[in-house]
């Protein structure tokens, strides 16, 4: 659509720990990568946990357009933990990388305008990319046209499902500009990690995943026994945000949370 | 220690004298060697070091700031009366934003009288102003006109005079009580550091909060709606619920001022960086180098700051320790740290050459060197873009050549991390980003950069 | 067996002293009235001082019914603003007896009651909706998934039961249903109090704190608002904007606890000035607790903090918000703030309960509404009338609380009614009449 952009870009690797500014991604600090070369960023990570990638470069705009990108470490001692510590076991995962789309600046970008940031203004709220009800919706390939096909390009479902008595961890991670609060209706949450930290003895119960820009929460909660299907509802309790573009009805960021008795096959890729 | 720099009390030569030193100054300020005490924290009423006064005066002044966008903003602020303070007579001080730093050691009984000289681009205001500390206990006023959180200085010289004791350590806010929405936004805050009996290179009366003295930083954070003081300059009126803040701002200025030194003559009215400038840490060395950074957010909204370069551990909020009723150790370390409106948050921090060594020293595996290449061997100039503050090494204290034409603010190869604000509309001044609520910190080789 | 002329007369007569009853009827608007729990037991160990009119805790856990109606609020029950801009609002009342609410007296308040039960007790809710749409309840922290289809409009009912097993401070409000968001906003919310099965050693005083905001152009046109365009002009600690809000007692050298509810649909930081508090909970779990002087609660979070009073008595604090929403639609001072006051510690005294309707000796034909009128009074205290708890000895707990509660579901035979005052020093004072109901 903009054939006549050149920007270079960059991958910060959000949160790694004693980062050497080269592999950093600041471009004003170190590099960044022109239009049409490649450059190769090294990292050996010493920290499990959930961070963050994006792209530095003018990065108001090349986040906000959704340069971004969830990525967690496992620890050495168990690919089902998430942190070296028993305790953080689980049986599921699910990364949950929340996102804003101000469509006038989209636009504006579509038409080769400038953008005035300090009007900053979105009008719709994201799930790895996708509004309610589309977060419930299965992944699928980008190389594939899914069921679906206006969302070839948001290949990430949200939908969580699980057996009576799993434990799930929710890797959130937030990647707007806003503060956002996620919670869920009938289901604990426990946060076990804040920002690639394992919280040990300050880990807390909690209905609420309270996340500005820039941070990250690893929450585990343990699904009741449920007789019957039952259904939980994850959602951003800033009202004004569960919407898509102010339309009536529910929207925005929300997904499902849905437990069965059993049934529910082993879990093999995150988000499945 | 700050210099005492004479300034001039003309407000409108102090307009003159900005916009030309914005202009010269945009976009990029470069720096020269820095010592550690010309970029941390300036105590305003030490008389010694380490020595506080304890019976401050301030008072009411106006003034401009400079944005790096080449806006200038109208501001009110307190300001030092000369009078009272132990300085060189014959030295005035003038208009300064934020509010003075002033510091104190636990235990001091603290006055501080205000006097409400008004403002003088607009002698017809009658507004009285006070000044509120919260965190602060058994704060009494003496005379000063009943308001309805304080004692007010009335206009027209009245005066307020506060009383406390300083008996809780950590970082405090203090600003106006008078009007807060509207006095607070227009520049009546300023911060205040109260140091624990245990020593000045402690954070609390506990041990887990040491750090190096001459790595003191605070991260104050402030919004600036520029109609609003458009209007409050013109006397006209303003719906604050229209609030709408264009520029934000550390230690009352706006990157790239915000790396510029401590009194930058430059920026006349803004007296305060917030440049970090550190070594690496060193467990195995006996000069204990952690870096205090006391965040403070006297704005409307929340921030939520993000360091590049390694996690913050959080000690402190509000000017209490994070430890709970049986002193169990509630600090924990993040990348994203919210600092709240109206909130502090004290904070440690350090940085380690872990992932590279000097020189690659640490025997990392060799397919390392495959990913430096990229920087050693030609033609890499076509294939990376030239950041300014980049030595061109990967490697802490090295440098290469720069290619042709590249600006290189760097001094020995020393690493630059960026501090900033991730709700990213906020890093930018107005509409223009990589400006706004950032800052960076300077990671020197071992032992500094060699004179 | 009545004759019809005699029924009619008494029908008569309850009809005119519900209509007397309904014009003259005190507002519902405090949120600490105290709907039914388990039978009063006296205290075990020393009495819990609340500025709440909350029962006395017992440790034995009990079915509870609760009855709310989910109301647009006319003339009666719109919020009045401080610069007296008049504000419709969505709430909810207490009472509505299955159908319509029309035996209702209460008025639907912003915020909705505050719901008081003990840990343990079986909690049953039943829901009636007179909006124009459907609405559910969310009862956060109660374990139950959200309801997204709810009380269907005009009439329709639903049930929600749940078990109060954890201590601490909830939110319930509207829930998710189509237009749920909406409903929040125009005030659908309240506070839900699970008192712990033992007397807490930390705090003698308690305060629950609803926050919320107002944007006035939601609420004159709720259909027609898009919420993108949200922006609240008032901010109300329990739907009052300062100076109208309420000053916080707590007694010198005691602890307070501190109750925040953020009903809004933004985070809140709540300070102090001069005093620090103690965060212990958030969402109705314990934290390790550290001290702070303003923290933020997120939208639709809860947050408990332990205030300790210095000894100076009617010595005053400002509590407020530290986002600044500290005006009224832009007029100085106004906002979510009010100030806790010292109060002396004195010698409590019991208070007094009277009935004054109906007269000892009524007798009502079964399904009759029965609506019983008393007042409380204390020598320390204003008014306690709010804290009046009805209980039968045939039926148990009568569904309300406070100066009048209405029933027609009274069995057959000869009740005592006894009606029971409780002062913040949960001293009581009781009274009875007896009242008969005929086939």
């Amino acid at each position: 659509m903009r054939p006549d952009l050149t920007d270079g870009h960059t991958v910060h690797f959000h949160g790694f720990p004693n980062a050497v500014p080269a592999f950093d991604g600041v471009p004003e600090l170190s590099v960044g990568v022109p239009y049409g070369r490649s450059y190769t960023y090294y990292y050996r990570p010493h920290d499990p946990g959930t961070y963050k990638y994006h792209c530095h470069f003018e990065d108001i705009e090349h986040v906000s357009f959704g340069m971004t990108g969830i990525v967690f470490i496992r620890p050495a001692a168990d690919d089902k933990w998430a942190y070296n510590d028993s305790s953080t076991a689980f049986d599921r995962e699910f990364a949950l990388l929340l996102g804003e789309v101000w469509t006038q600046e989209r636009w504006e970008g579509a038409h080769i305008q400038e953008h005035d940031w300090s009007d900053y203004d979105p009008d719709y709220w994201t799930i790895n990319g996708r509004v309610y009800p589309d977060t419930l919706e299965p992944n699928s390939d980008p190389m594939t046209t899914p069921a679906i096909p206006r969302l070839q390009y948001q290949p990430i479902s949200s939908l969580i499902t699980c057996n009576s008595n799993d434990k799930v961890l929710l890797r959130f991670s937030n990647l707007g500009f806003q503060r956002q609060a996620m919670r869920v209706d009938g289901l604990t949450l426990r946060v076990i990690g804040k920002d690639a930290k394992f919280l040990g003895p300050l880990a807390y119960d909690t209905d609420t995943v309270d996340i500005s820009a820039g941070e990250t929460f690893d929450v585990l909660f343990t699904a009741p026994t449920v007789t019957t299907p039952t259904t939980y509802l994850l959602y951003n309790r800033k009202l004004a945000y569960l919407n898509n573009g102010g339309l009536p009805g529910l929207g925005g960021q929300m997904t499902e949370i849905r437990v069965s008795p059993s049934g529910v096959p082993a879990q093999g890729e995150p988000n499945t | 220690m700050r210099s005492l720099v004479s300034k001039s009390l003309r407000a409108t030569l102090l307009t003159l004298t900005l916009v030309l030193v914005v202009a010269a100054a945009s976009p990029i300020t470069s720096l020269s060697a820095q010592a550690p005490g010309e970029i941390s924290i300036v105590c305003e009423n030490e008389t010694a070091p380490g020595i506080y006064n304890n019976a401050v005066s301030l008072v009411t002044q106006d003034g401009y700031i400079g944005i790096p966008d080449g806006n200038t903003v109208y501001m009110w602020g307190y300001a030092l009366d000369v009078d009272i303070d132990l300085v060189a007579p014959g030295v005035q001080y003038g208009f300064q934003h934020p509010g003075p730093t002033l510091c104190f050691t636990e235990g001091q009984a603290v006055t501080i009288t205000l006097t409400n000289l008004g403002f003088s681009q607009l002698p017809s205001l009658t507004d009285a102003v006070s000044i509120i500390f919260p965190g602060q206990t058994g704060v009494t006023h003496d005379d000063g006109t009943p308001g309805l959180f304080t004692g007010e200085a009335d206009s027209g010289g009245g005066t307020v005079t506060y009383s406390f004791t300083a008996s809780l350590p950590g970082t405090f806010i203090y600003g106006s009580g008078t009007d807060p929405q509207k006095q607070v936004q227009m520049g009546l805050f300023g911060a205040i550091i109260v140091r624990p009996t245990l020593g000045p290179n402690f954070l609390y009366n506990w041990t887990s909060t040491q750090f190096n003295p001459a790595n003191d930083y605070m991260m104050l954070l402030s919004e600036i709606d520029p109609d609003l003081h458009w209007a409050v300059e013109q006397g006209l009126p303003y719906d604050i619920t229209l609030f709408h803040p264009r520029y934000w701002l550390i230690n009352g200025r706006s990157f790239p001022d915000t790396i510029a030194p401590n009194d930058a003559e430059w920026l006349p009215t803004q007296p305060y960086g917030a440049l970090l400038h550190i070594e690496p840490f060193d467990a195995a060395s006996s000069a204990f180098n952690y870096s205090a950074v006391r965040f403070l957010n006297v704005g409307m909204r929340n921030h939520p700051m993000h360091p590049h370069g390694d996690h913050i551990q959080v000690v402190g909020r509000d000017g209490r320790p994070l430890q709970g009723p049986l002193g169990e150790d509630l600090s924990y370390a993040e990348f994203g740290p919210v600092i709240g409106a109206g909130q502090t948050k004290d904070t440690l921090y350090n940085w380690e050459e872990i992932q590279l060594g000097p020189s690659g020293s640490l025997g990392l595996p060799t397919d390392i060197f495959e990913a430096l290449n990229q920087f050693l061997l030609r033609p890499r100039d076509q294939n990376i873009m030239w950041g300014e503050w980049f030595s061109g090494s990967p490697y802490l204290g090295q440098t290469t050549d720069r290619p042709t034409g590249v600006t290189a603010q760097g001094e020995c190869g020393e690493y630059y991390q960026i501090w900033h604000s991730h709700a990213l509309h906020e890093a930018a001044n107005y509409e223009s980003g990589f400006g706004g609520m950032i800052t960076l910190e300077r990671i020197d080789p071992p032992g500094g950069c060699p004179p | 067996m009545q004759t019809r002329a005699i029924k009619q007369i008494r029908l008569s007569l309850a009809l005119l002293i519900v209509t007397v009853l309904l014009v003259g009827a005190p507002v519902m608007a405090s949120p600490q009235t105290a709907p039914q729990t388990a039978p009063q037991t006296a205290p075990q160990t020393a009495p819990a001082s609340r500025i709440a009119a909350a029962p006395v805790v017992t440790p034995l856990a009990a079915d509870v019914t609760i009855n709310l109606c989910a109301e647009a609020s006319t003339s009666d029950g719109h919020l009045t603003m401080p610069d007296l801009t008049v504000i419709p609002i969505w709430g909810f009342s207490n009472g509505g007896l299955t159908g319509n609410c029309a035996d209702v007296s209460a008025i639907p308040s912003l915020p909705g009651p505050t719901l008081t039960v003990n840990q343990g007790d079986a909690v049953t809710v039943n829901l009636s909706n007179q909006l124009g749409e459907n609405v559910s309840i969310a009862f956060h922290g109660q374990g139950l998934p959200a309801d997204t289809v709810g009380a269907a409009a005009s009439g329709g009912t639903t049930t929600y039961t749940f078990t109060a097993s954890n201590p601490g401070t909830f939110l319930y409000e509207a829930g998710l249903t189509p237009n749920g968001a909406k409903q929040v906003a125009m005030g659908l919310h309240g506070a839900l109090i699970v008192l712990p099965a033992t007397s807490p050693a930390t705090y003698t005083s308690e305060k629950v704190l609803v926050l919320s905001e107002i944007d006035p152009v939601l609420n004159a046109d709720p259909a027609g608002f898009n919420m993108l365009d949200y922006a609240p002009k008032y901010w109300l600690i329990n739907g009052e904007a300062y100076p109208d809000t309420d000053v916080v007692l707590a007694p010198a050298g005691t602890t307070l606890l501190a109750r925040y509810v953020n009903a809004g649909l933004t985070e809140h930081s709540m300070g102090l000035l001069g005093l620090d508090q103690m965060v212990i909970a958030k969402d109705g779990h314990a934290r390790p607790a550290f001290r702070a002087v303003s923290e933020t609660l997120a939208a639709g979070q809860t947050m408990d903090t332990l205030i300790t009073m210095p000894a100076t008595v009617g010595a005053r604090y400002p509590l407020y918000d530290t986002n600044r929403h500290l005006d009224n639609n832009g007029a100085s001072l106004g906002g979510m703030m009010t100030f806790i006051e010292v109060t002396s510690v004195v010698a409590n005294t019991p208070p007094t309960a009277s009935i004054s309707a109906p007269a000892d000796l009524s007798s009502f034909v079964a399904g009759t509404l029965v609506t019983f009128t008393g007042t409380g009074s204390d020598t320390e205290e204003i008014d306690v009338t709010a804290s009046l708890a009805w209980t039968s000895d045939l039926d148990g707990p009568i569904s309300g609380s406070g100066g009048t509660v209405s029933t027609s579901t009274l069995s057959v035979g000869t009740h005592t009614i006894t009606a029971t005052a409780t002062d913040s020093g949960a001293l009581t004072g009781s009274t009875f009449i007896t009242v008969t109901i005929t086939p």
